[in-house]
């Protein structure tokens, strides 16, 4: 398949240095197709510029990879992931090891597992009266490619390819689908990682390249998902998870997800997350406030 | 239910529309059946307010447990093939009226016909639906929604609150999204929340205290049924826990169980527990009933502390049988470890005694469903009680017959023991030892058994002498290489008895584990052996008194009802016997008045085809007179006159008779109808109705046959009219053609 890369991502683009504060990034920190959480740039002594190589929630290219190796200076406008989100990192680490314990039954994986996940959504998204918004696409991106490393680089590429606009969509889509599912006590990795991916696929299909060659392997019951996504309506497709996506997808695009059932069982479990906050969500709240 | 349908046909995959108002539904997505236990545990626990309304709690939870057991593994054995993960939704739900548990999961598209009722395409749909079927018999509805889109098939079983709720019959739906109007729920049904938003840690603690017993070797207690051996062993719980235990009804009973405790005690009423799960001899538990406990009665605890001569006082109700004389002191030799394997044996023992008496239960319900719920109680109660006693008794007796073979075999062992050792004394003695010195000592090294003797500083001596004294040059060198040679043998000797005595401990070591090896290849042999005369016992036991019980149940019945039903019987059989001659009676009639009307019919037939056949005739003959007469004119004018009026009379006949034979098919028709409508209420109506409707069909019989045969005559008039109107036809012919000539 030929290459059709988007003009305005693929172009370098020219950063002023004064404009801007940069930090450095260690190159031992970045590995070739990993999903990169914030942009990357080189320097270009000569020119005094900072030219920008990798865009945040984008794997890193094996091109680009050694194109900031053979630099050797690596910088960023944002800082690290960990030092942003320190929460998220072990919060991530939790929430793997627990959907990978066996031993125990699944309510009380599921209860373990959305205590781990009140940092992350307090991260990720804000939820009022007038519904969810995701605040935090990055970290929801980067907390379900910890926890689950879906959707693979090869997929990622793949979509990346065909459109970036398609492809931040269904990556952000994506995430708040696998940190809803993880919330209905989906918490099974197997089934994650292809409903994950299902999901991010599914705006490679709602392109209509029939002829694009999945990297990832399907089940069958996510073919659903892949074929239907965008003719059928919210709620009535009798899955919990296609109905999930449809919320998810309104709410990484931040507008009103419609009042389906799962949106309904999304809201409970919201409210009661908030209602038992831990007293350190309070104080750092009131930090902010003050 | 059709309301139910109408409500689930309409909604997405939930059942919070179909409860009430106030109603809490919980899920949980099940990805292994290997916590099924603990997941429908932890649904019971939060479903208790529901279970609690209920008025046979013990039947409803066997229903519970038994449909959610059957509807997991439904799914998860019919799971859609290829999937890398199966993934079963199960959701329960209540109101104050009825409890609905869902399973939802994937099926291929080529299994259908799977609801009960159906034909099942292939060998999935055949095991779903003998599986929902089952689910349909526990529950008190069935309701499965499918959705051929998706391929996803959610069973609906509801279970009513109501004792005596009917069962309804199994529902199939085929959703559509097309059919699905309400996907948001009204603002009063639940939310469904996750099984792990409710109390876990509640059910948990629950679980560990259910746990307890198990684990722990103290605090096990036999039921203190009276007949059987009261046993406490070990007390490792709380004071209140313990008094429970072991006072359990008979204090409730009495309402007088004075537990005197901490500065409550008096001289009379004097209990001394401790915390620590010990009771040493000194610490005697005294507990009085009342007026009934005058003096008190001892009983030696086993276990606890692995003391013997533990000594507690108790109620006289509590104690065994034989062992409640006053004063009268039981001595339980102490077995040191408290018994783990006891506590766990007989608490399995209780849980399987459960089992079969649960299945039991299943099973009197599928044989007798017409059996009243006092007595059916009564039957179960009965049977659950002979099978556990039976069962324990057995159970006790394999015990007792195990820990004396286990005796003889450690005796035998013992023995053999001996006479090996005594063996290796006599090869001491061959090698030269005493055989009575300590073995300790034999097994210290050659150095420190012969301290006594001290060699070593004996021949030191002896070479100072020699070296010192006036002794000559040879004596000194026989002397000393007579020393050496005795330090050499002594040297050797020691390294042979070190020899012998590490071969001798090699052989006992062997020995000793080929002994621990042959004891623990028995113990399993045993506890193999034991458990299958457990298995085999059990089940002959259990399938004994199930027996013998419903024997005895069908007796009882046999014997209570015999008279009133000997009346009934005879009754019966009297109306069955005229039922059935009603019946012959009238299915003779029927069939002779079918004979005639079959008859009737094919005259009928005859007549109207030779109608038309006249009909054709007439028509052709004034086709032939009207050619006729246009070439006769004038001549032929008064002849065909004559013909025509002929003519017209026979058509006035023929219409007359056409509407007389409409007239008679309409009755005829008439005739049918009822006698269809005698056949259908012959079986089900009264015979005096019968007989009526009969007596009426033969009326209009014979009214249709006295008409049939006018129709006859008039038929043989209107054919001689024909014969005689050919005769004038032909006359009239032969003028024309003489008048053309």
């Amino acid at each position: 398949m030929q290459r059709k890369r988007s003009a305005e991502y693929r172009a370098p683009i020219m950063e002023n240095a004064s404009s801007q504060t940069f930090v450095a990034v260690d190159e031992a920190s970045l590995k070739e197709g990993m999903i990169l959480d914030r942009p990357l740039y080189i320097f270009l002594e000569r020119n005094q510029r900072f030219v920008r190589l990798a865009n945040a929630l984008h794997p890193l290219e094996e091109r680009v990879f050694s194109k900031l190796r053979k630099s050797g200076k690596i910088f960023s406008t944002i800082e690290p992931s960990e030092t942003r989100y320190p929460r998220l990192t072990a919060a991530a680490k939790n929430v793997r090891a627990l959907c990978e314990d066996r031993d125990a039954a699944p309510f009380e994986k599921n209860r373990e597992t959305r205590a781990a996940l009140k940092p992350v959504i307090e991260i990720v998204f804000q939820n009022d009266a007038d519904g969810l918004t995701l605040n935090e696409p990055v970290a929801a991106v980067l907390f379900m490619h910890l926890v689950l490393g879906v959707p693979a680089a090869g997929t990622l590429r793949c979509l990346e390819d065909r459109s970036v606009e398609a492809y931040e969509r269904g990556i952000k889509c994506a995430a708040v689908c696998g940190i809803f599912a993880l919330l209905l006590g989906y918490a099974d990795t197997g089934l994650l990682r292809q409903y994950i991916s299902a999901v991010f696929c599914s705006e490679l299909h709602a392109l209509g390249d029939a002829e694009v060659s999945l990297p990832e392997k399907f089940d069958v019951r996510f073919s659903g998902i892949l074929d239907g996504a965008e003719a059928d309506t919210a709620g009535a497709s009798n899955d919990e998870l296609r109905d999930l996506m449809a919320v998810a997808r309104e709410v990484a695009a931040g507008s009103i997800a419609p009042v389906t059932r799962a949106y309904r069982k999304i809201r409970r479990l919201f409210a009661a997350a908030s209602a038992a906050a831990p007293p350190e969500a309070l104080g750092s709240a009131l930090e902010a406030a003050a | 239910m059709s309301s139910m349908k109408a409500i689930a046909l309409k909604t997405d995959f939930g059942i919070e529309d179909l409860l009430k108002a106030k109603s809490r539904v919980v899920f949980e997505n099940i990805f292994s059946t290997r916590h099924i236990g603990r997941v429908m545990d932890f649904f019971l626990f939060e479903a208790e307010p529901f279970f609690k309304s209920v008025n046979d709690t013990g039947f409803f939870e066997y229903r519970f447990r038994h449909a959610l057991e059957l509807g997991i593994f439904n799914a998860w054995s019919n799971y859609r093939r290829g999937e890398a993960v199966k993934c079963v939704e199960v959701e329960v739900g209540w109101d104050e009226s009825r409890l609905v548990l869902a399973f939802t999961h994937s099926i291929d598209a080529d299994v259908t016909g799977f609801a009960p009722g159906s034909t099942p395409s292939n060998e999935t749909a055949v095991r779903m639906q003998k599986m929902l079927e089952q689910i349909r018999q526990l529950c008190d509805g069935l309701l499965v929604r499918y959705s051929p889109q998706s391929g996803r098939v959610q069973a609906i079983a509801f279970l009513s609150a109501a004792e005596a709720a009917a069962k309804e019959e199994p529902e199939f739906l085929e959703v559509t999204p097309a059919s699905i109007e309400k996907t948001r729920g009204d603002a009063v049904s639940a939310v469904p929340e996750p099984l792990s938003a409710g109390k876990v840690d509640a059910f948990l603690a629950d679980e560990k205290q259910d746990a307890m017993p198990r684990k722990g070797a103290r605090g096990a207690i036999a039921p203190a049924s009276g007949e059987g051996e009261t046993r406490v062993s070990g007390v490792d719980l709380t004071e209140e826990d313990w008094l429970k235990r072991v006072a359990g009804e008979h204090a409730q009973a009495e309402g007088a169980t004075r537990v005197g405790g901490g500065k409550d005690q008096t001289s009379e009423e004097l209990v001394r527990l401790k915390r620590d799960a010990r009771i040493s001899s000194e610490e005697a538990v005294k507990i009085k009933a009342g007026k009934r406990a005058e003096e008190d009665s001892k009983v030696v605890i086993s276990g606890g502390a692995g003391e013997s001569g533990e000594l507690l006082a108790l109620d006289k109700d509590i104690l065994p049988k034989g062992g409640s004389a006053e004063g009268t002191t039981i001595t339980v030799e102490g077995e040191g470890a408290p018994d783990v394997d006891e506590a766990e044996t007989m608490k399995e023992v209780e849980e399987n005694v459960q089992l079969i008496s649960d299945s039991i239960r299943g099973d009197i319900v599928a044989a007798f469903p017409d059996l009243e719920a006092d007595k059916y109680k009564e039957f179960y109660r009965k049977a659950t009680e002979t099978i556990s006693s039976s069962y324990i008794n057995t159970i006790q007796n394999l015990k007792q017959v195990h820990k004396i073979e286990l005796e003889a075999k450690v005796k035998l062992y013992k023995e053999r023991v001996q006479a090996l050792s005594a063996r290796i004394d006599e090869l001491r003695l061959k090698a030269g030892e005493d055989p009575s010195v300590d073995r300790e000592a034999d097994a210290a090294p050659i150095g420190e058994i012969a301290t006594d003797v001290d060699f070593d500083s004996i021949l030191s001596e002896y070479s100072r002498a020699l070296e010192g004294g006036d002794v000559p040059d040879a004596a000194k060198t026989w002397a000393r290489n007579l020393i050496d040679g005795m330090k050499k043998e002594r040297g050797e000797f020691s390294h042979r008895v070190k020899e012998f005595e590490a071969h001798a401990r090699k052989l006992e070591f062997d020995f000793k584990g080929k002994e621990t090896g042959m004891k623990e290849l028995l113990r399993v042999k045993d506890e193999l052996l034991r458990q299958r005369e457990l298995t085999l016992e059990k089940t002959k036991e259990s399938l004994g008194n199930a027996l013998g019980t419903l024997e005895k149940m069908r007796a009882m019945e046999k014997i209570s009802d015999k008279g009133e039903l000997t009346g009934k019987l005879m009754t019966s059989e009297k109306m069955l016997s005229l039922a059935n001659e009603n019946a012959e009676r009238a299915s003779k009639k029927l069939e002779e008045t079918h004979q005639k009307w079959m008859a009737e019919l094919n005259a009928r037939a005859v007549f109207q085809k030779e109608v038309s056949v006249k009909g054709r005739l007439v028509d052709d003959l004034q086709r032939r007179l009207e050619v006729a007469l246009k070439s006769k004119g004038e001549s032929g004018k008064a002849g065909g006159e004559v013909s025509q009026r002929v003519i017209e009379t026979l058509k006035g006949q023929n219409r007359l008779l056409q509407d007389k034979l409409a007239a008679a098919n309409a009755n005829i028709a008439k005739a049918n109808a009822m006698s269809m409508e005698a056949k259908r209420a012959g079986s089900a109506g009264g015979d005096a109705e019968s007989r009526h409707k009969l007596e009426q069909s033969s009326k209009l019989i014979r009214a249709l046959k006295e008409e049939t045969e006018r129709f006859h005559k008039k038929y043989d008039e209107a054919r001689m009219s024909e014969t005689k109107l050919r005769v004038e036809i032909a006359r009239l012919q032969a003028q024309l053609k003489a008048g053309k000539r």
